[in-house]
């Protein structure tokens, strides 16, 4: 029988752990946590914009960026994009950074970057136990 | 030499992607769109067929938003044409037989249609607000004079018609809106 090499059982079982403690957490988060999980789960386009703006980034290299980090599976249309923008900003967790000849850049806040790295926590688990699950059928 | 063309064509806001649908098949026609004007006013080039892809998208427009929303379509390829009541014309030629989208996810599109449900929630204030003043302000009927209670017998007639097309619009939107839920699992 094949077996993933990544699935360890100590490994698996400090996962689990991990899906406890946070599972704990989201019984009663408290009010930073909650501020934070009210956004999750984010959509791919979300995830992938934020991600995007860890350094600053106008529009258009924000659409480029995760086209190539996404190996092309997620484009961003300007529709799409500009919605996006809007609403990231208005809940701050992306701010206007600079603004030149009609473009404006935006990058990351410290608000943003925790939605983000809560959102790749939670993805991880799920990875992990796609992986648990489906490997060892 | 160039020549131009002038259509006048209705859509309800539900119909959104038969008018792309429409102006792409104008194109492919040789009649390429050139301007659009008010309330339903097309401007086309007579010329060459050509394969484009036409967007519609719905956005109110102020001055400190304009030149941003702009530049970032624009930056992505996509062809200014105009703007028609809020609706926002694009267009961008299909290159190899790729089409390309300006609403990359159903959350984007379904926004859309909400931002046509905002504006019709102002309109439907409008049309109260012009309305009480016909229908609860006649206890002088009597007493205004003829011309008046025929302007105020056509404004009734014409709110016999405008609500019921109303609540047609709003739950034609609503189905739609829920059409690009359903398929988000």
């Amino acid at each position: 029988m094949e077996r993933l090499p990544y699935v360890r059982l100590g490994q698996l079982r400090s996962k689990t752990q991990r899906v406890l403690k946070l599972e704990m957490a989201m019984v009663q988060p408290n009010e930073e946590q909650a501020e934070i999980l009210k956004y999750l789960p984010l959509t791919e386009s979300t995830y992938y914009i934020l991600l995007a703006l860890v350094e600053p980034l106008h529009g258009y290299g924000v659409m480029q960026k995760v086209e190539a980090l996404s190996h092309g599976t997620v484009k961003i249309g300007p529709g799409t994009l500009y919605g996006a923008f809007q609403a990231l900003e208005k809940e701050a967790l992306i701010v206007k950074v600079s603004e030149e000849e009609r473009r404006k850049s935006y990058a990351l806040t410290t608000k943003g970057r925790q939605v983000l790295k809560v959102q790749i926590e939670h993805l991880e688990i799920m990875t992990q136990n796609g992986l648990a699950i489906l490997g060892s059928l | 030499m160039k020549t131009m063309q002038t259509k006048f064509k209705w859509f309800w806001p539900w119909q959104d992607d038969k008018e792309e649908a429409w102006l792409e098949q104008m194109s492919a026609s040789g009649a390429n769109l050139h301007s659009v004007g008010l309330m339903g006013i097309y401007t086309f080039d007579k010329g060459e067929p050509r394969t484009y892809t036409y967007r519609l998208d719905y956005m109110r427009l102020d001055k400190n938003k304009r030149a941003d929303y702009l530049q970032i379509f624009q930056d992505a390829g996509w062809e200014y044409i105009g703007e028609m009541s809020n609706w926002q014309y694009w267009r961008k030629p299909v290159a190899d037989g790729e089409r390309a989208e300006i609403f990359t996810d159903n959350q984007s599109k379904i926004q859309k249609y909400r931002r046509i449900l905002v504006f019709m929630g102002f309109f439907l204030l409008l049309l109260m607000f012009l309305g009480a003043n016909m229908f609860f302000n006649t206890s002088d009927i009597t007493s205004v004079s003829s011309a008046i209670e025929l302007i105020y017998f056509i404004g009734q007639l014409l709110y016999a018609i405008i609500i019921p097309i109303y609540i047609v619009v709003v739950v034609k939107l609503a189905l739609r809106i829920n059409k690009l839920k359903k398929t988000a699992l």
